[in-house]
């Protein structure tokens, strides 16, 4: 098996960030949508960290940490919206919240 | 970078990942998120970035994760009726995105001699003359030297975020 290079990383990131925008295309329920965005987040983040060891600076560990912390702040807005939408609608179905589809 | 930490993070994390996008039942979505990101962060310990692979077990599979268990089951989300893969005919174009947007990042990153014959160990180290090692200090170095703007504008979107979520949640009276 030949070492492990940069490309391996880069192909991996590749791959989470189709898994997760597989599960944001087909699912409906509004929270497995945002775990799709979590996870496409998560495969920046992990192709961040290869680049800052490509480029032998810190960097992308710096960006990774910033990333990090918008993902916890658009995870807890995203899920009060959430929660109003289950308020008003009885179900967090995105299929339920079409008024401005047109 | 170590190839036993590659494959077996890697394995996790895309499995969990797979696995979470597609399980009917939400609170077994979580679960599998939260293996797929403890992956992740074997993923980062065997690139020596002992910071990053450190937060990602705390923010991600402990707080995010935490938050998320939270409103499933505050919401009594009851996965009655629900396929397992909810839309049929989006299946076919999930698919198709998905596969096409990895076949290409996937192609550039094989075409790419800087990343394959150069991206092993060896080579990194003689052009770069180190491996990073991304311990604590040394991101904190880089984070309040020349990156203290950013870092202090992450400070104020935590805090609007803190604010919106009350608004947004709070019972009107």
């Amino acid at each position: 098996m030949p070492p492990v290079t940069t490309a391996h990383y880069v192909m991996l990131s590749a791959i989470l960030m189709g898994v997760g925008l597989f599960g944001v295309v087909t699912r409906k329920n509004a929270v497995i949508v945002l775990m799709g965005l979590e996870l496409m987040l998560n495969a920046a983040n992990l192709a961040f960290v290869a680049f800052a060891r490509h480029h032998g600076n810190l960097q992308g560990h710096v960006f990774t940490f910033i990333v990090i912390a918008v993902a916890a702040a658009e995870a807890a807005v995203a899920l009060s919206i959430m929660i109003a939408l289950y308020r008003l609608k009885g179900s967090i179905t995105l299929d339920d919240a079409q008024e401005l589809k047109g | 970078m170590d190839d036993a930490s590659f494959w077996l993070g890697g394995l996790t994390a895309v499995t969990g990942g797979l696995m979470a996008v597609t399980r009917r039942n939400a609170v077994a979505s979580v679960m599998w998120l939260v293996g797929a990101f403890l992956g992740m962060s074997v993923l980062f310990l065997g690139m020596d970035a002992g910071f990053i692979g450190v937060i990602q077990v705390l923010v991600y599979a402990g707080a995010i994760m935490v938050l998320f268990l939270f409103v499933i089951m505050l919401l009594k989300l009851t996965p009655a009726g629900l396929a397992r893969v909810d839309r049929p005919k989006m299946t076919i174009a999930g698919i198709l995105a998905a596969g096409a947007l990895t076949a290409i990042l996937c192609a550039v990153a094989v075409a790419s001699p800087a990343w394959t014959r150069d991206g092993t160990d060896a080579a990194i180290r003689a052009r770069t003359g180190t491996l990073v090692q991304g311990r604590t200090a040394a991101v904190a170095d880089r984070l309040f030297s020349d990156h203290l703007l950013p870092f202090e504008i992450t400070s104020v979107l935590l805090l609007a975020a803190i604010v919106g979520s009350v608004a947004l949640t709070k019972r009107k009276v």
